[in-house]
């Protein structure tokens, strides 16, 4: 986030809410459409797409990716070789 | 001199050590959202009453999705050293957020005059403690907005300040998250 | 006397809150047409929890702040004082939790004497003889909450807390203030429980599950709100460890030179952090369908819940539960058999593996409580096997810690003695799970003294000594002062011999079908329930020596050098007790801190130059 202008945070906001638009839209569509297994799938598909923009472009999860994998590695491979 | 001891070595540590710890605070909570949309199914199955006012589920699904934009850029202006557009969208998400919650009492209020969905009913226990609980969140982000939004309003912004305005809009992007997943198990699911 | 105002305040706030809260509820339920009733306790306790918060110290050291009013800021020097009040410590935090759950461990510890005294004949004679003041089953579960409670607490909330950041060299936890908050919500908790037998007592163990849970007295509201905001203190100390060993290890420790004690609670902080919540909602589900009538258990017209719904998301969280209460323990452990057997943990990298395959186990077996509840078959088989698996870690962790003290050059002190009490006891308390995750086994004794007998070898025997082995490790660390070595010998063999002698007589009961949470049984199990409760007063008992060291040492115990173990982790390289700062300057780690007999690793060095 520290790198992009101004503009260019504005604008992915509102890529980003006119594809979560777009994405409900479908959901409500799909919701009356189909039925079953299958609308619970497409359903869910929807959702957990919804869920990813939000969690990367809203929150911004890339900040503590590092930390993260940081912490699994040592879980995995406990190193005493320092950085 | 505040009594808050950080045990940061430095301001950017400290940043990286609230917004880790309150990412953690975010997974617990979702957790807790998991365990409430789990047993929707064990208790009511996967069909929705046709009582349920769907236009009005989506237009509240579609109010808070306005409402987490108009939040992420208080962020960015808050981040950018953009006082207006800070102050601009802190209001904003406040007044939509109150608006959802006056739709969420009107979904109640619906939900109350048909016998099948009243708490008492499976479906209404259903609907009334996901979007109860819910709700709650959405009071507790109103709240913190008020009182960042006055912390704020004329005090220092920008990158490095700007960790009140980063935290309250990161616990509303949960918020929206949530509805995310509750509004089709609430309201679209019907096998 | 103005040290307990803090104390005085958080009380008067309480009421104050509670009145508020009552007050809210009364205007909701008169809106609604409807009465009162259990609301009026649920709402009242969230105002007077937010008051006593409020009153202790949170809003004059934290709340204040956020309306942008003047803070205090206390001086952590020295005194009785600073025990009394919202501390951000966690030297301070961890004494707190320590004292008020020894209280709490004493006070189950005597119920648990009362229910022996009952079960001491299959007669229900005893309680009626009490004139009614409570019952056996409130008794029971009372019991049972309470050292759930100390279970999951003391090691993480106890000694983690005043040892995990002078281990990883930090001058406090991550975040101070939600460690302070963690605590101040315990109190509540201990008088909401403490309260339950003038509410109608509450008589459906701690499990609580509905339809008795839903329709029983009072005293059950009052656990679920217990339960519910002891939640919240597990949830919180979870985060606040996880980021304070993510983020505030001292220079120079990689992931490869951290100790073993702390990714036990790396470990177990994650599942505090998880799985708290699902308890959580159990219990919310409950309390709704007491106080607004809400319909998750049981079907209405045909459509609607399961009673099975409570259990599945109970045992979601419970069963997770135990390895929080477990992984210190193993973690301290190791730490122990490392320094008095003067060698290397054994195998660390599979031991920190074996932490976390734990972890993630632990969350998908928890039907194994479930197999006798009429759950769908298909699920038996397949949580069974799962359930098994978990004992391939756990061995790898016992492996690694038997290992460790092979061919070491003992120092047969007290925390050695309960480490080795640790290690047997757990093997017999982990065998005995096998026949508890068998199904053809488990179907005869599920809900039988067996699995009594089977969880108090690994919760006391695994966890409770590995408390008295901290008690006893870290006793010279926190209080400057050395304990009486024999005493605490005499303590470790007296409790271990008691301990199993009581507990090892409980499987037969068990095994011939006694039920449990039952005060009575047939006849002809009378006598050897007569043994069980003898050996259960001499364990009580057992607990003399302890009390009376742990009192006579602080009072006049030899002073205690900074390093009576002579053992390598950064917590015994600073003054005992450490100055408020922890370390005069934070030390750079340059090696394992297990190089016992190998000059050339050095755990750390403290810069002379800050």
């Amino acid at each position: 986030m520290s790198t992009q202008s101004i503009g260019q945070l504005l604008r992915v906001g509102w890529v980003v809410i006119i594809a979560l638009f777009i994405l409900t839209i479908i959901e409500f569509v799909a919701a009356i459409g189909l039925s079953g297994i299958l609308q619970l799938a497409v359903l869910s598909i929807l959702a957990v797409i919804k869920g990813t923009l939000i969690v990367q472009y809203f929150m911004h999860v890339g900040q503590i990716r590092k930390s993260i994998t940081d912490l699994w590695w040592g879980i995995l491979v406990p190193s005493e070789v320092e950085e | 001199m505040t009594a808050h001891v950080s045990n940061a070595t430095n301001k950017l540590q400290e940043l990286a050590l609230n917004r880790f710890g309150l990412w953690l605070f975010l997974v617990s909570d979702v957790s807790f959202f998991v365990a409430l949309l789990s047993s929707r199914f064990f208790v009511y199955g996967g069909a929705t009453p046709e009582e349920i006012n769907q236009y009005l589920g989506l237009g509240l699904t579609i109010l808070l999705l306005l409402s987490s934009l108009t939040a992420y850029r208080a962020e960015v202006g808050a981040e950018r050293n953009n006082r207006t557009m800070m102050n601009r969208n802190l209001l904003l998400t406040i007044l939509m957020g109150t608006l959802f919650i006056v739709g969420v009492g009107f979904e109640w209020k619906i939900a109350l005059s048909h016998e099948v969905t009243w708490p008492s009913k499976p479906y209404g226990t259903i609907l009334f403690t996901l979007t109860g609980v819910h709700a709650t969140h959405v009071v507790t982000g109103l709240i913190a907005f008020t009182v960042v939004f006055f912390k704020k309003r004329k005090a220092d912004i920008g990158e490095g300040n700007s960790w009140a305005v980063e935290g309250a809009v990161k616990w509303w992007h949960l918020v929206d998250l949530a509805w995310v997943f509750i509004y089709p198990t609430l309201y679209l699911v019907n096998s | 006397m103005n040290g307990l105002l803090p104390i005085g305040k958080g009380l008067v706030f309480a009421a104050i809150g509670f009145i508020l809260g009552a007050a809210i509820s009364l205007g909701l339920t008169t809106l609604a047409g409807h009465p009162a009733g259990e609301s009026l306790i649920t709402l009242g306790y969230v105002g007077a929890l937010i008051g006593w918060l409020m009153g202790v110290g949170m809003w004059r050291t934290w709340g204040a702040e956020w309306f942008g009013l003047p803070t205090v800021v206390h001086d952590n020097s020295g005194g009785w004082k600073r025990y009394f009040r919202f501390n951000t410590d966690h030297k301070v935090v961890g004494i707190q939790y320590l004292l008020t759950l020894l209280v709490v461990f004493l006070l189950a510890g005597a119920l648990a004497v009362l229910m022996r005294i009952e079960l001491a004949t299959g007669a229900q004679d005893v309680f009626n003889k009490l004139g009614g003041i409570t019952d056996y089953n409130t008794i029971m579960s009372l019991h049972g909450i309470m050292m759930i409670a100390v279970a999951v607490a003391t090691l993480i909330g106890g000694f983690a807390n005043y040892v995990l950041p002078l281990m990883i060299g930090a001058r406090d936890v991550a975040f101070p203030r939600i460690n302070g908050l963690s605590y101040w919500v315990v109190p509540p908790v201990a008088v909401l429980l403490l309260l339950t037998p003038i509410f109608g007592g509450f008589d459906t163990g701690w499990t609580a599950y509905p339809p008795l849970a839903s329709k029983t007295a009072t005293g059950a509201l009052l656990f679920e709100l217990a339960f519910l905001t002891f939640g919240v203190s597990s949830i919180l100390g979870g985060l606040n460890f996880i980021a304070t060993v993510v983020f505030l290890r001292a220079p120079g420790m990689t992931w490869g030179r951290v100790p073993v004690f702390v990714w036990s609670v790396l470990a177990a902080a994650v599942i505090a952090l998880i799985a708290t919540q699902w308890v959580a909602y159990g219990l919310l589900m409950i309390i709704l369908e007491r106080v607004i009538g809400m319909h998750f258990f049981n079907p209405v017209d045909g459509v609607g819940g399961n009673a099975l719904l409570y259990e599945h998301i109970f045992w979601f969280y419970s069963h997770p539960a135990v390895y929080i209460m477990v992984l210190p323990a193993f973690g301290l452990l190791l730490e122990i058999m490392s320094t008095f057997a003067r060698k290397p943990v054994f195998a660390y990298k599979w031991v920190v593996r074996a932490f976390f395959a734990i972890v993630g186990l632990s969350f998908i077996v928890w039907a194994h409580h479930l197999f006798t509840s009429g759950m769908g078959e298909w699920l038996h088989g397949p949580f069974m096997i799962l359930t098994e698996l978990i004992s391939i870690p756990t061995g790898i962790v016992f492996l690694a810690a038997v290992s460790t003290i092979w061919r070491g050059k003992l120092r047969l002190k007290t925390p050695l003695l309960f480490a080795v009490a640790i290690l047997l006891n757990f093997t017999i308390g982990g065998l005995t799970g096998i026949f508890l995750a068998d199904i053809p086994t488990d179907i005869q004794l599920q809900d039988t003294y067996f699995v009594v007998a089977h969880f108090h070898y690994t919760i006391v025997g695994g966890e409770v000594f590995a408390i008295f082995a901290a008690i006893y490790y870290w006793f010279p660390k926190i209080t400057g002062k050395m304990y009486n070595e024999t005493l605490g010998k005499i303590h470790a063999v007296l409790m271990f011999l008691t301990f199993n002698l009581t507990f090892m007589t409980m499987f037969m009961p068990g095994s011939d079908g006694m039920n449990r949470r039952v005060s009575s049984y047939p006849d002809q199990l009378s006598d050897i329930n007569g043994l069980v409760s003898i050996f259960g007063y001499l364990m009580a008992l057992s607990f003399l020596p302890f009390l009376w060291n742990l009192v006579d040492s602080l009072i006049r115990g030899r002073k205690a050098p900074d390093n009576p173990w002579e053992a390598k982790t950064l917590e015994w390289q600073t003054s005992s007790p450490p100055e408020i700062e922890n370390f005069e300057t934070i030390p750079t780690v340059t090696g394992i801190p297990y190089g016992y007999g190998n000059p050339d690793i050095q755990h750390s060095k403290t810069n002379t130059n800050g």
